[in-house]
């Protein structure tokens, strides 16, 4: 077996990934914007707010550690949750509510539990040790809405605009997953003291997250809990904390965040064409435009790991932690959580991408602008997956 | 099926089917297999072979009976990686290439049926070697690869595979990959005699039927060739891919085949005697026919030995009596191996898994999101008390 399994991973190369992310935000937040001004997200503070967040994000990444990255990334949180409210439905409006309590309970627990773990990093005294570790597992299950954590996630998605589901998901999410990855290089104890209770969650979010994806109807709550399904597997490559472990988990979260705004600005130009939400009960949407189905179908496919395309990279890695971890059988339950994945994937595909429309409808031409911006994206998570070596070296 | 035929052809002979081909061979890579998975890929690949076989030959759809006899191939194709020995592997892989040329072929010559008569049904089809030649000898090319006729690839990867299970001592695989290649035999027959042979239906006789394209024909005539090249001298596929190939996945075999893919070592020396013998016995055949016979005119159609019973007009073998003969004589055996009960069935389990789940959730997800997140986290805070 390859020694790989047994290296740790540093806190130097924990600094990189800060910068690693930083890019991939700011690469992310060019391509939101642009997407957002060929199809509008909301009303006019909604790009401010959207702005903000991206500033926020990646300033608490690039700051480094201590409490002003904490600070920062909780506000671009709670920017997040007034990006919600400025979608101004009622829906949307007891979505941010709901969001927002949820993630000041998160925000005080983490807090609290940061604040208990303390700058040195070590292991506080009994009972304190499980308080903090209390905290923070019931903080970071709330911030990354795990399984059975996640009540906030699927109302969100599903009463906000595309981007703002893809802002939330791909970076407000991906950069807590972020401060989980450092806790677990700073303060390891947390995760493997108590092993099995981040193994529960990540398996619950795998599986949870997989089946209650299947049984959505509206296109954009199957997203949520696709990133719910994901999380799991990010979860449990943090757990592991090896060289594969680590650093798939850090490379898998990249690509979900590339390829949720993917998917989500694919949804969001369907939705324009068809003047309504997407779901099952559309058929042949790819007939209205081929380009943004092949960008839905592709980024999917990334999407649960298949090559050549970027998401391969993180998923492979975190299958071989899964084997070190847990050897076979772990393996197979991640293959069988991944085989419910494709199963919901293929099934939009199918039923609402594929085949032929129910009936002629007229429908809006699609803002080219988002389609070639969505596409050019889509080449590069191709490129990163064919020529993946500086990344990898990049990440150690 | 319904997908194009160069897709099909890209599907079934190469790029699909084999994705699970090739999970299993990198499995290779990642831990040494325990026996027992030796015994179950096996197990898996032995029931493969048979099921899809027994399956092709009830088909009266020519790309649906290609589509079975894929999963017979797959079958022995994982046979040979499930051996788990150096020869197993090399076979396995090389059974893998040799099927990716010889179905493709097929796959395209069918297209081709289908491009120029406007249907892939047998029972419609008949004589059409008379009116689309070159796809007929090129199909023959491919069958006979198939099939696993000396001096094709097919030959070289069944002796390969047979060859391998002898040495790993594993009699039943020998029974059963033998068994299969006669009942592959028999519904590659019926489709050869179904399509291009025959008496030529009425319909056809009316219709502008007319070869293949060059440019179709250059398709799959490149494939057939490369189906005899690589039966002829299969040390070149050996040396170039196959035991790159085996090395990578952490196995050693030195190639020991000769031209026309004879193998001159283990249980191969008896094998390459017994081919040798076949081969002999072939070409004694082919002189003594090549000498007795009195003219090159042959009968355009042989009457059907009745045993005095009297026939009607159009009696024959044809597909649709293969089919019938099949699904009677079989029926139990259909009945127990149909797969899709089962998929059916774990599919609409998972449904109600996933709608159960859901019931469950979203009321509590809707209506009291804040004090069922609080009850989990006192949960938390009691396991995390314990642990």
């Amino acid at each position: 077996m390859n020694s790989l399994f047994f290296q740790t991973v540093t806190s130097t190369s924990s600094e990189l990934w800060d910068w690693v992310f930083a890019g991939a935000f700011l690469v992310l937040m060019i391509v939101i914007g642009l997407y957002s001004a060929a199809i509008p997200q909301g009303k006019r503070s909604w790009s401010i707010l959207a702005a903000l967040i991206g500033i926020l994000a990646i300033a608490g990444l690039v700051v480094g550690e201590g409490w002003a990255r904490i600070a920062l990334l909780d506000a671009a949180a709670f920017v997040a949750v007034a990006l919600v409210w400025n979608q101004g439905t009622p829906a949307a409006k007891s979505a941010a509510k709901t969001y927002l309590i949820l993630m000041i309970i998160a925000v005080a627990f983490l807090g609290a539990g940061m604040a208990l773990v303390g700058e040195s990093n070590e292991l506080p005294v009994s009972p304190l040790d499980k308080i903090a570790a209390g905290l923070l597992i019931a903080g970071f299950a709330v911030k990354l809405a795990l399984v059975p954590f996640y009540f906030w996630l699927p109302k969100v998605t599903e009463h906000s605009s595309p981007m703002t589901s893809a802002l939330i998901i791909s970076i407000v999410d991906i950069a807590a997953f972020c401060e989980m990855a450092h806790l677990r290089i700073t303060a390891a104890w947390v995760f493997t003291d108590y092993a099995i209770l981040w193994l529960v969650l990540a398996l619950l979010s795998m599986f949870g997250g997989a089946l209650l994806a299947l049984a959505q109807k509206n296109i954009k709550r199957m997203l949520a809990f696709s990133t719910i399904d994901d999380m799991g597997y990010l979860v449990l490559g943090t757990l592991v904390g090896t060289q594969y472990g680590l650093n798939g988990a850090i490379l898998a979260a990249l690509s979900h965040a590339f390829f949720k705004v993917l998917l989500f600005g694919a949804v969001g130009v369907a939705e324009k064409q068809l003047g309504h939400d997407l779901t099952l009960e559309d058929h042949g949407v790819a007939a209205r435009n081929p380009y943004n189905a092949g960008v839905f179908i592709l980024s999917a496919i990334g999407m649960i790991g298949v090559p050549p395309f970027f998401g391969f990279i993180g998923r492979w890695r975190l299958y071989l932690s899964g084997l070190e971890y847990g050897g076979v059988a772990l393996v197979l339950a991640m293959a069988a959580a991944t085989a419910l994945a494709l199963l919901y994937y293929v099934r939009v595909i199918h039923r609402v991408w594929l085949g032929k429309p129910a009936e002629e409808t007229v429908s809006t031409p699609a803002p080219k602008l988002a389609v070639i911006v969505l596409v050019i994206l889509l080449l590069g998570m191709l490129a990163v997956g064919l020529y993946p070596n500086w990344l990898t070296t990049l990440i150690g | 099926m319904n997908a194009p035929t160069p897709v099909s052809a890209l599907l079934h002979s190469a790029c699909y089917v084999k994705a699970g081909v090739y999970l299993i061979a990198r499995m290779y890579s990642l831990a040494h297999w325990p026996h027992a998975w030796n015994i179950v890929v096996i197990t898996l690949g032995c029931v493969t072979i048979f099921v899809g076989a027994i399956f092709a030959l009830a088909q009266t759809d020519m790309k649906r009976l290609l589509a079975y006899s894929t999963i017979s191939q797959l079958g022995y194709i994982i046979t040979g990686l499930g051996l788990g020995t150096n020869l197993g592997i090399a076979a396995g892989l090389f059974y893998c290439l040799s099927h990716g040329l010889f179905k493709g072929t097929l796959f395209l010559c069918a297209g081709a049926v289908q491009h120029s008569t406007g249907t892939r049904d047998m029972r419609r089809l008949g004589g059409l070697a008379a009116k689309m030649p070159w796809t007929a000898r090129i199909w023959l090319i491919a069958t006979a690869a198939i099939v696993g006729v000396p001096l094709t690839n097919g030959f070289v990867a069944k002796w390969l595979l047979l060859d391998a299970a002898l040495d790993a001592n594993m009699t039943i695989v020998v029974i059963v990959a033998w068994v299969v290649s006669v009942i592959t035999a028999i519904y590659m027959l019926k489709a050869t005699v179904s399509v291009f042979y025959g008496e030529m239906p009425a319909w056809l006789k009316e219709s502008h039927v007319h070869d293949a394209e060059p440019s179709m024909l250059g398709g799959m005539g490149i494939l057939g060739f490369l189906c005899l090249l690589f039966g002829l001298a299969p040390q070149i596929l050996f040396k170039g891919l196959v035991n790159p190939a085996v090395t990578a996945l952490g196995f050693d075999w030195k190639i020991t085949l000769t031209w026309f893919g004879l193998q001159t070592s283990s249980a191969g020396v008896q094998v390459t005697l017994g081919a040798a013998i076949a081969l002999v016995a072939l070409l004694f055949g082919a002189l003594i026919f090549a000498m007795t016979r009195k003219s090159r005119v042959v009968a355009n159609n042989v009457a059907v030995f009745t045993g005095g019973e009297p026939l009607t007009d159009n009696a024959g073998m044809r597909a649709v009596d293969f089919t019938v003969v099949a699904e009677s004589n079989l029926a139990p055996v259909y009945k127990i191996t149909d797969p899709d009960p089962i998929y059916f069935g774990l599919w609409n389990g998972i449904k109600k898994l996933a709608n159960g789940f859901a019931v469950v959730m979203d009321p509590i997800s809707e209506k009291f999101p804040i004090w069922a997140s609080a009850l989990l986290i006192v949960v938390v805070f009691v396991i995390v008390w314990f642990i």
